[in-house]
C-alpha cells in the first residue's frame, strides 16, 4: 500500500463550457422556442390589461344608462353598451379578469388535490395507489360541466363553488402526469442515492421527484386552465356561475344572447376574448410540450 | 442459520462490524438465502475489499450495512454494530440519521445516481441541509469546499453545472463529495470505478485513498477488480455465493491464497510479460441462491475438489496454519479460510 499521490492536475476530465445561468434551466428550456415567448408575451400583455384596465376605464362595471342602452359603437363607448346601457369595454376588462382568476383557482385547486396524490401513488405502490386510481378513474368518467352543476345546485351558485368544483375534476390530469412521473424516477438510482444521505421519503418526494416532475406539470397547468375558462364561461352563461354584480364573460354572452333580436353586436366582444384567452393558453401549452419533449433543443 | 461459526474479531476497535448476517427473501414459502452467515469488520481508518463475482452477495451486503435493503430481501439473523450499535433493532429514524452523517455510500452509475433536476451544488449540500441544519448559503460555500477537496477545477463554477454537463469520472467526484459532506466515519464504495474508463479509475481510486488517509475513513470498497484491491486495500474478503470464503491481510491473500476461488480469481488478473498465453479462468458460474450444494459451495467448479470430504457438510471458516497465534499476539485478524483441504494444497500467488 504505497500508492504515492500525484497533486491534483488541473484540468482533470474535459469539461464543456457551462452556460451561465444554469439556475433558471427548467424556464429557459420551456421557452426555448420563440413562438412559445411571442404568445408568453401576448398573455402577459393580458393579464396587465385585465388586471389594470378597469383602473383606466372611465365607466364603472355597474354604471347603468337606461336610455342609453344596447347602443353600437361610439366614440363615448369604443364597444358600445349592453341591454343595461353599461360600457361594453368595460365590462370585457372586468369578465376578462373574472375569467383569469376563476381558471387559476380551479387549476390550482386542481394541482393542489391530483399532485401529491399522483407522486405517492407513483412511488410508492400498494393500497393507497389502487384507491387513488378509482377516484381519479370515476373523476374522469365524470362530464366537468355536470359535476360543477351539481356541487352549485347543492351548495348555491357563484363562481367560487363552481371553480373548486371544476378543479376537482380537472386533478386527475395532474394526479396521472405526476403518477407516472413518480414511478419513472423511482426506479432511478439517484433516488436511492438520496436516501443513502439519509434523506426522509417525504423530502425524496417534495424535492427529487416533484422536480422532475415540473415541467410536464407545467404544460398541464396551461392546457388545464383553458378548459376552466370555458368551463367558468358556461356555467356563467347557464346562469349558475358568477352572479351579478360579478362581471363575467359568460353573463356578458348570456345577456347579449337573450337580446340578440334587438342589437347583434354586444354578443361579439365576449366570446371573441374567450376564444382569444384560450387561444393563446392552448398555443402557450403546445409550445411547451414541445419543448418538453424536445428537450429545449431546437430542431 | 444457528451455527454461530465466525468470531467477531476487534469488536472495540470496529467501526462496522457485521456478525453472522443472514439475508434471504420468501419465494413461495420457500426461504432463499442470498447472504449466509456473513461476518466481516471495518476499523477506522482501514480499507477493506470486499471481492467476488456477480451474484455472490456484495452489494447486498454493503445495502444490508446501510439500512438500505430493497423490499422483498429481508435479514433472518445476525448484527450489524456501527460504533457499537447495532444498526438492526435500531429504530428506522435513528439509522436514517446516520447514513450520510456518519456512514455514507457511493455507487457505480454516478450520473445516474445524480438528480438531472438540480444543479450538483445543489445536490453537495442536500446533506448538509438535511443533516446539519446549515442555511442555503453557508452549504453553498461548503459544497463549493468539497468540489475543491474532490480536485474539481474551478469549483465555483462547476457548482452551477448540472450532472448531465459533467463526465463520468467528474459526476463520481461530485458523488464521493456528496458522500464526504458531513465527514462521515465510514464510507462503502460499491464499485465506484467500475463504470470509468482506466485512466479516470486511476484519478479516481488516487482521490479516494487520498481523502481516506486525510480523514482517517474507514471504507468498505466493493468490487470484482482484483488489481483494485492489491492497490488499495489493507485487508480483503473473498465472498462466494452467499459466503466469505477468505479472508485476511491483502498481502498475504495474494502472496499465498489459501481457497482455490481466491487462487483461481488471482490467476485470472492479465499480468504484463504473458503476452501470447491464455488468461486463468474459472470454468462454469456460480451456483444460483436456492440452488447451493450442501457441501463447498465452490466444489463444482474446483480442481482440488475431493469426493467424500468436500461434498459433505457444512465448511466452517477457520483460521489458517499459524496464522491464528500471530494474530493473537499483534492484535491483527488471522488470515480465513473455508476449505477443507486449505491445510494440504499449496496454491501459487503473485508477489
Amino acid at each position: 500500500m504505497t500508492t504515492t499521490i500525484e497533486p491534483p492536475r488541473a484540468g482533470g476530465a474535459p469539461v464543456r463550457s457551462t452556460p451561465h445561468r444554469a439556475r433558471f434551466r427548467t424556464a429557459r428550456m420551456l421557452l426555448s422556442e420563440r413562438r412559445t415567448r411571442v404568445v408568453l408575451a401576448l398573455l402577459v400583455l393580458l393579464v396587465l390589461v385585465a388586471f389594470v384596465g378597469p383602473l383606466l376605464s372611465p365607466y364603472g362595471s355597474n354604471e347603468q344608462d337606461l336610455l342609453g342602452r344596447l347602443q353600437p359603437p361610439s366614440g363615448a363607448h369604443w364597444l358600445g353598451t349592453d341591454s343595461l346601457g353599461r360600457d361594453i369595454l368595460t365590462l370585457v376588462l372586468h369578465g376578462t379578469r373574472l375569467s383569469l382568476l376563476a381558471g387559476l383557482l380551479a387549476v390550482g385547486t386542481a394541482v393542489v388535490l391530483g399532485t401529491p396524490a399522483g407522486l405517492l401513488a407513483g412511488y410508492r405502490a400498494g393500497p393507497f395507489g389502487a384507491i387513488t386510481n378509482t377516484v381519479s378513474d370515476t373523476l374522469l368518467a365524470l362530464p366537468p360541466l355536470v359535476l360543477a352543476l351539481a356541487v352549485v345546485g347543492a351548495y348555491g351558485g357563484g363562481v367560487v363553488p363552481a371553480m373548486l368544483a371544476v378543479g376537482i375534476t380537472l386533478s386527475p390530469r395532474f394526479y396521472r402526469v405526476a403518477r407516472s412521473v413518480a414511478a419513472t424516477v423511482s426506479k432511478d438510482a439517484f433516488v436511492e442515492a438520496a436516501r443513502s444521505i439519509g434523506c426522509s421519503t417525504t423530502r425524496i418526494l417534495t424535492r427529487h421527484v416533484f422536480a422532475n416532475a415540473v415541467a410536464p406539470i407545467v404544460v398541464q397547468v396551461t392546457f388545464s386552465i383553458g378548459l376552466a375558462i370555458i368551463a367558468e364561461a358556461s356555467l356563467s352563461f347557464l346562469g349558475v356561475g358568477a352572479a351579478p354584480p360579478s362581471v363575467s364573460l359568460g353573463t356578458m354572452a348570456r345577456d347579449a344572447f337573450t337580446h340578440i333580436r334587438e342589437a347583434a353586436f354586444p354578443i361579439f366582444p365576449p366570446c371573441i376574448v374567450i376564444a382569444v384567452i384560450v387561444f393563446l393558453f392552448s398555443s402557450l401549452g403546445d409550445g411547451l410540450r414541445d419543448a418538453v419533449v424536445s428537450g429545449g433543443r431546437r430542431t | 442459520m444457528t451455527v454461530t461459526e465466525d468470531q467477531a474479531v476487534g469488536v472495540d476497535t470496529a467501526l462496522l462490524s457485521v456478525r453472522d448476517l443472514s439475508v434471504g427473501f420468501r419465494r413461495r414459502e420457500a426461504w432463499v438465502p442470498i447472504l449466509d452467515a456473513v461476518s466481516f469488520t471495518v476499523r477506522a481508518g482501514e480499507v477493506v475489499g470486499l471481492v467476488g463475482e456477480s451474484g455472490s452477495g456484495k452489494t447486498v451486503s454493503s445495502l444490508t450495512a446501510m439500512g438500505l435493503l430493497p423490499r422483498p430481501l429481508e435479514v433472518a439473523g445476525g448484527s450489524i454494530d456501527f460504533r457499537g450499535r447495532d444498526l438492526l433493532t435500531m429504530d428506522p429514524k435513528q439509522v436514517r440519521d446516520l447514513r450520510g452523517v456518519q456512514m455514507s455510500m457511493i455507487f457505480q452509475d454516478a450520473l445516474r445516481c445524480l438528480n438531472p433536476a438540480f444543479t450538483v451544488g445543489d445536490q453537495i449540500a442536500e446533506p448538509l441541509r438535511v443533516h446539519s441544519g446549515m442555511s442555503r448559503a453557508q452549504a453553498g460555500a461548503r459544497a463549493v469546499e468539497l468540489l475543491e477537496l474532490v480536485e474539481i477545477p474551478r469549483a465555483k463554477e462547476r457548482a452551477s453545472s448540472y450532472p448531465h454537463e459533467l463526465s463520468g469520472g467528474m459526476c463520481q467526484r461530485v458523488m464521493i463529495a456528496i458522500a464526504l459532506a458531513c465527514s462521515p466515519r465510514l464510507l462503502i464504495a460499491d464499485e465506484p470505478t467500475t463504470a470509468l474508463d482506466v485512466t479516470v479509475q486511476r484519478q479516481v481510486l488516487r482521490l479516494l485513498l487520498r481523502i481516506q488517509r486525510e480523514m482517517d475513513l474507514g471504507v468498505l470498497f466493493i468490487t470484482h477488480d482484483l488489481g483494485v484491491v492489491a492497490e488499495i486495500c489493507h485487508r480483503t474478503a473473498v465472498m462466494y455465493a452467499g459466503q466469505i470464503v477468505e479472508e485476511g491481510p491483502t498481502e498475504e491473500l495474494f502472496r499465498r491464497p489459501r481457497h482455490p476461488y481466491t487462487h483461481g480469481l488471482i490467476s485470472s488478473i492479465p499480468r504484463l510479460g504473458d503476452a501470447g498465453g491464455r488468461f486463468g479462468s474459472i470454468a462454469g458460474v456460480v451456483p444460483k441462491a436456492g440452488q447451493w450444494p450442501d457441501g463447498c459451495r465452490f466444489a463444482s467448479r474446483c480442481d482440488h475438489v475431493e469426493r467424500g470430504r468436500c461434498d459433505v457438510g457444512r465448511v466452517p471458516l477457520e483460521p489458517t496454519d499459524g496464522t491464528a497465534d500471530t494474530a493473537r499476539t499483534t492484535g491483527e485478524v488471522p488470515q480465513r479460510v473455508r476449505c477443507v483441504r486449505a491445510r494440504e494444497l499449496s496454491l501459487e500467488g503473485v508477489g
